[in-house]
């Protein structure tokens, strides 16, 4: 859950203006070869865009993405290396040589990333600092191809159409674009739809699949397009020295990359960019510094880390002490609903048959067996360890059934099987469910979070962060109006500063704007005084009445089941014991048996 | 008769050959095993990727030295003794470094994400190499030397007491920390913790001070590797911790995360195979073939090839 | 847009400030000449003996008054044996006008890459130890080499192992570097053409210590003599292992191997090993020992290239001398003149079209109680020499 450091949408309003700043700072830059500096100065300044570049490009993998890669310096050395063959054996020009080399990159990120993104933080760690140690003795080794340690030597520079960048001036220039464009590039991404599924993902990846986000999608997306940055910087680092050998390409260049990342707060743009310039620099203008510079990299990696955990202990302490438990809901009590006619209930939706679950030793279901009809409202009661919300885990394949089958009956009379189906696929399909403690995206606003919820099966396609001109968060469309059905007065409010029943509201909103089939709700009035578990149930009953959306409510307070639910099933221990109508005889008694488990009592009052 | 008496030459070379590149593998798989049973014993009490094993190693080493070259001229000690004092020497400084990484950069973060627990992990490296790369330079240092040069022959390969004193100090180790964890409550502590740290504080076991017993467990591990590294290659550098640090942890993963014996199989095959790589197919690949088995392990099976081992 | 005009203002000031750091002299009181080597790194040992011995040369003719009026100053850079640092010095070194002439680097790996950028800005460059023989065959005019070249070197090896020692079965193995590569190639090729036999040539890396497992592959081919190209490091720990596995064969090796290091590293395994070496012995003449007691005053005992770098230093300051002006086209055209002769403790130096040294002497030394003796010499001289 928790992420490497969040985006801080709702603050960083200034960086979504970056275009302009980036103009003036171009501006500004490109003026600095007229004052006459020496060549010296001018490769010191190429060699910041350079890195500038490479942090932009490992910002969108490991801040974006949320995934630490320590071997990214193996892309930059085949977009190097790629440039230095093309050019020198078969004299490709620059630009399709440039295409060659990032294409290149990113296709290798792609087939590295596939089967590795899916292992944990850590593990992806190693395994990318794996590979790319295993590049550079392969880089060292083969011979034949690259000339082992000694290098490809005479690299041509890059010429266009006629024109040569030869001089140092004219590579700045060229520098100069590389490094606006990776900037440019970082920008675009991060301010786009597939930005924010991006970061929903790296808040909460459970939270985000439950909506139909599909976590390994994105995540090797954000993979390749690293890459892709990379082997552009590779090339164009290549065509610049003239000359690559294995050497510049060491697990101590991915180690200073990550750095600048690191530094720049993982996800911000110009902090990243300042990082850059300033570990480039710095060692060039104080002199006697560059032999530090490892020992004081390792020492504000350790520093950054350990100040940040302490800062995120302390927030949560105080979160905790504040008791937003306590915190009076904004919820405005809801106009009084026309009264619609109720949908008539329909065939069967939904059948789960057999259903067990065991965890060790202890045995969550136990031959659980049901169907919920079309258009119904179930309650589902027990006590607390009766396995609901493990039943709802396995309906919505948040965590797989041991045994037995679940089936979706959709409109065309299609019969659907949910067993096998991972959790993101389960929700496109119509099975969505809100959580028992809520789990929103903490960097987005809440408004962002339903509209989240509404590109469920209106996936991003992977160019629209380049067609994407003008940055939604949500708060102007039909998501606001969702949100606003559901309570939560202020839209554009961040996680941190909503009541605990605010969280739980929104987090409703969002599942509903999914347009599910059937709708799995987890204690949704917890926590809620009377009037606002009224507006609740309104509200439930609005969404069944006019969207006819199918439900299954988990619930402790009877009474809000009563008026709200069609049909209750009571659980006990793993299996369900009774289900009829709310004030059915054999459903009173069932609750009663569940009364004389000592638990229940607890759960009850 | 010529024919065969040329085939069995032949076999009998192979064979000698094979039992030669063996002793290496089972020498060089010791030391890997040492440097996993520290990854996995800091693993399991406080599932932490503690990247810095190797440096701890290199630290070792060079402890050792500073013993040998510093006490070593004022204390009159023979073989054994200046041995002695090379194990103690590194373990002592080893062991301080540890205590003092524990406290100041892990114990902070034991709740953080486990990406920032590597980044820390990754600095604390960083550090260690660097403080002895300013300290001392980037030289090979030669390591003393501490066995005598002869050496006898067991089917067909030549052992020499370097090799010999590392397989059974290395087992030495190895047992102990069996012992220690079955037959102490020091061990008793551990597994527990390894087991889930919450019931060990409610059974009143000390979560903190069983974690720094087992850093300081782990540096012993680490400090007598690194002391037989430097008198095994014969060298000692600031970064010759890295590669085996990167080996020890897949020797970890190979044998299943969060066991010790699983780390001492890893280890074993790790070595043995790496030699027979560099010996019948590349020498200069050999690291490129150990880092693409770690890859392979981690994508393909991280629950280690023998079973389920860490359960995330 | 006010934060954009603030990013614009403070990027300019800190450009203007940052060139002002290295506005350069337009008048220097001095003639600056830099020195590259590894000052730091796996090779800084040798490296800094390298600027020693230059350094010795700089104040020796600073002491006399310089030259053409001038101080000579010494700018001493360091590559850590890293191709791409050096490529760096190289373009440090050539965007400061003021510096006229370059004596470097110590690595062939170092100097290859650096020397088109040298060229490029027309800066006179001697090597003082550098062998690898493409160096000079890139068709830059701006190149000196004082040692001879592996060509050379690696023939001699070879020739020595050949008919010296008489060895049939070669194993050679080779660093992967561009220096250890390319020489044991040139080794190979020379006991190829002869009727002797290679039974092995492997490449092991740079950095790694424990070469037991191709050392027990070399074993099983049953060799005479083994050839080691590359540095000390990785030579002593070659023949130290060597010995363990019971490979009792003779370890030849060249300039790369020959230093303390390789003594001190092999132990007693460095004992009977026979080296070629590009300087003599300092005992060898009058000349010879006076560098070596002069040096070991200040520096202590010599490492390895200090005369070479005592030579090379000379050479330059003796061009700019007979050029007359710190100009760096005159001074490439002063090294190439035809009477240009330098009487140094490595012999002479007289430079040939594509800058290597017409006279290429190279010397043997054995180990013997953990000292290197000299046994022989093999020179060539310039009318040999047009032929290669």
């Amino acid at each position: 859950m928790s992420a490497i450091l969040p985006l801080d949408w709702g603050k960083l309003t200034a960086e979504r203006r970056l275009p302009l700043t980036a103009l003036a700072l171009a501006l500004a830059l490109a003026a600095f070869p007229l004052t006459g500096p020496s060549n010296y100065l001018l490769h010191v300044i190429v060699l910041v865009f350079v890195y500038v570049s490479l942090g932009m490009g490992l910002n969108i993998v490991v801040g974006f993405a949320g995934l630490l890669d320590l071997g990214y310096v193996a892309f930059y050395a085949v977009g190097a290396y790629s440039y230095a063959l093309l050019s020198l054996h078969y004299q490709i020009p620059f630009i399709p040589a440039l295409l060659v080399g990032a294409g290149l990159a990113a296709l290798i990120g792609v087939l590295l990333g596939w089967p590795t993104i899916r292992t944990r933080g850590d593990y992806l760690a190693l395994v990318t600092l794996g590979f790319g140690e295993i590049i550079r003795l392969l880089l060292r080794n083969w011979d034949s191809l690259t000339n082992g340690p000694r290098g490809l030597m005479n690299i041509p520079s890059p010429s266009v159409m006629g024109f040569t960048f030869s001089n140092p001036a004219r590579f700045y220039y060229l520098g100069l674009l590389l490094g606006m464009f990776s900037i440019c590039f970082s920008w675009k991404i991060k301010y786009s739809d597939v930005g924010q599924q991006l970061a929903a993902i790296q808040d909460d990846e459970v939270a985000a699949a439950s909506i139909g986000i599909n976590p390994a999608r994105w995540k090797l997306y954000a993979f390749a397009l690293g890459a892709f940055v990379a082997g552009m910087s590779g090339v164009f680092f290549a065509s610049w020295q003239q000359f690559v050998s294995p050497e510049s390409f060491t697990l101590g260049e991915s180690i200073l990359v990550l750095s600048i990342v690191v530094l720049g707060g993982m996800g911000r743009l110009w902090p990243t960019v300042a990082a850059a310039a300033l570990l480039v620099l710095l060692p060039e203008v104080l002199r006697g510094l560059e032999t530090y510079r490892i020992l004081v990299l390792g020492v504000l990696l350790v520093v950054i880390v350990v100040m940040q955990e302490k800062l995120r202990l302390s927030a949560l302490k105080k979160r905790r002490s504040t008791s937003l438990r306590n915190k009076p809901s904004e919820v405005a009590p809801l106009s009084p609903l026309r009264t619609v006619p109720r949908r008539p209930i329909g065939k069967t939706l939904l059948s789960v048959s057999h259903v067990s679950k065991h965890f060790g030793g202890i045995c969550a279901l136990q031959d659980v067996s049901f169907e919920i009809m079309n258009c119904e409202i179930v309650g589902l009661v027990g006590a607390n360890g009766a396995g609901k919300t493990t039943l709802f885990n396995c309906i919505a394949q948040t965590i797989p059934a041991d045994t037995g089958k679940i089936y979706l009956h959709n409109n065309n009379g299609k019969v659907l099987s949910l067993t096998g189906q991972s959790a993101f696929q389960a929700a496109r399909l119509g099975v969505v469910r809100t959580f028992q403690q809520p789990r929103l995206f903490h960097s987005l606003p809440a408004v962002t979070n339903v509209k989240l919820g509404q590109q469920c099966r209106n996936i991003p396609a992977l160019w629209e962060p380049l067609v994407h001109f003008k940055y939604s968060d949500g708060s102007d469309s039909s998501a606001a109006n969702l949100l606003h059905r559901f309570g939560s007065a202020t839209y554009e409010t961040m996680v941190e500063g909503m009541s605990f029943v605010d969280q739980k509201l929104t987090e409703l909103a969002r599942a509903i704007a999914t347009q599910p089939e059937i709708l799995l709700v987890d204690e949704p009035a917890s926590g809620m005084e009377p009037l606002a578990r009224q507006s609740l149930s309104q509200a439930l009953r609005w969404a069944n009445e006019t969207l006819g959306l199918t439900m299954i409510v988990i619930e402790h307070d009877l009474e809000f089941l009563r008026t709200l639910c069609d049909r209750i099933v009571v659980m006990d221990r793993g299996s369900v014991i009774a289900t009829g109508a709310p004030q059915s005889d054999q459903v009173v008694r069932a609750i009663r048996r569940t009364l004389e488990n000592p638990e229940t009592i607890d759960a009850i009052a | 008769m010529f024919i065969d008496a040329v085939v069995l030459k032949r076999a009998q070379m192979i064979d000698s050959i094979l039992s030669q590149q063996l002793v290496n593998g089972l020498t060089l798989g010791c030391l890997y095993a040492l440097i996993a049973l520290g990854y996995t014993l800091i693993f399991g009490v406080m599932r932490f990727i503690f990247f810095a094993q190797g440096e701890l190693c290199m630290i070792g080493a060079f402890g050792a030295m500073g013993a040998v070259f510093w006490l070593g001229r004022h204390i009159p000690a023979g073989l054994i003794g200046l041995t002695t004092l090379a194990f103690l020497g590194a373990i002592l400084v080893a062991v301080l470094v540890g205590l003092v990484a524990e406290r100041l950069a892990i114990r902070p973060i034991r709740q953080a994400a486990r990406t920032k627990q590597l980044i820390a992990s990754l600095g604390v490296s960083m550090i260690l190499q660097n403080l002895i790369l300013l300290s001392v330079g980037a030289e090979n240092y030669s390591f003393p030397s501490l066995f005598p040069n002869s050496a006898w022959s067991f089917l067909g390969a030549r052992v020499t007491p370097i090799q010999s004193f590392v397989v059974a100090f290395s087992i030495f180790l190895m047992v102990g920390l069996h012992w220690i964890l079955r037959a102490t409550r020091l061990g008793l502590h551990l597994r527990a913790v390894s087991e889930s740290a919450e019931t060990a504080e409610l059974d009143g076991i000390d979560v903190d001070r069983t974690i720094m017993m087992t850093f300081i467990v782990g540096s012993v591990l680490a400090a007598s590797a690194g002391v037989m590294m430097g008198a095994y290659d014969g060298v000692v550098k600031y970064n010759m911790g890295f590669l085996p640090g990167i080996k020890g942890f897949t020797a970890a993963i190979l044998g299943g995360f969060g066991r010790p014996s699983g780390a001492m199989l890893g280890g074993l095959v790790l070595g043995v195979s790496e030699t027979i790589a560099a010996g019948y197919i590349s020498s200069s690949y050999r690291d490129a073939i150990a880092l693409a088995l770690l890859v392979f392990i981690l994508i393909v099976r991280p629950g280690g090839l023998v079973g389920k081992g860490l359960s995330s | 847009m006010n934060k954009a005009i603030r990013v614009f203002l403070v990027v300019a000031f800190a450009f203007s400030f940052l060139s002002g750091c290295y506005k350069t002299d337009q008048e220097s009181s001095t003639i600056r000449i830099a020195a590259i080597a590894p000052t730091t790194g796996s090779q800084a040992e040798v490296g800094q003996d390298l600027i020693n011995g230059i350094r010795i040369a700089v104040d020796e003719r600073n002491a006399k008054g310089g030259i053409l009026g001038k101080k000579v100053e010494l700018v001493v850079f360091d590559d850590s044996a890293d191709p791409k640092e050096a490529v760096n010095v190289a373009h440090k070194i050539t965007s400061d006008p003021s510096i006229v002439g370059v004596v470097g680097h110590m690595n062939s790996g170092t100097t290859k890459p650096a020397t088109p950028i040298y060229s490029q800005a027309g800066v006179p460059v001697v090597m003082p130890v550098p062998t690898n023989p493409e160096i000079t065959k890139q068709g830059f005019n701006n190149l000196f080499r004082i040692p001879p070249t592996d060509l050379d070197q690696g023939t001699d090896v070879a020739k020595y192992a050949l008919q010296q020692l008489g060895k049939k079965r070669f194993a050679i193995i080779h660093d992967s570097t561009a220096y250890g590569q390319p020489l044991a190639e040139v080794v190979r090729k020379t006991v190829q053409d002869s009727s002797a036999q290679i039974v092995a040539f492997e490449g092991i890396t740079e950095g790694d210590k424990d070469f037991r497992a191709v050392l027990t592959k070399i074993k099983a081919a049953n060799p005479d003599v083994l050839f080691f190209g590359g540095i000390y490091n990785e030579g002593g720990l070659i023949a130290k292992q060597s010995r363990e596995l019971g490979l009792g064969v003779p370890f030849l090796a060249a300039d790369g191997t020959y230093s303390d290091k390789f003594v001190q590293i092999a132990g007693p395994a460095a004992e009977g090993a026979v080296m070629s070496f590009i300087a003599p012995d300092e005992k060898t003449n009058d000349m010879t020992r006076s560098f070596a007691d002069k040096f070991r005053k200040q520096y202590g005992g010599i490492k390895a290239f200090a005369p070479l770098g005592y030579d090379a230093a000379n050479v330059l300051m003796n061009g700019i001398e007979k050029a007359g002006k710190a100009e760096k086209g005159s001074i490439i055209q002063a090294l190439h003149s035809a009477d240009f002769n330098y009487s140094g403790v490595t012999g002479d130096s007289r430079f040939q079209a594509d800058g290597n040294n017409s006279r290429r002497t190279v010397y043997f030394f054995i180990v013997k109680g953990g000292k290197f003796e000299p046994i022989t010499t093999r020179t060539v001289s310039a009318k040999a020499a047009q032929g290669m």
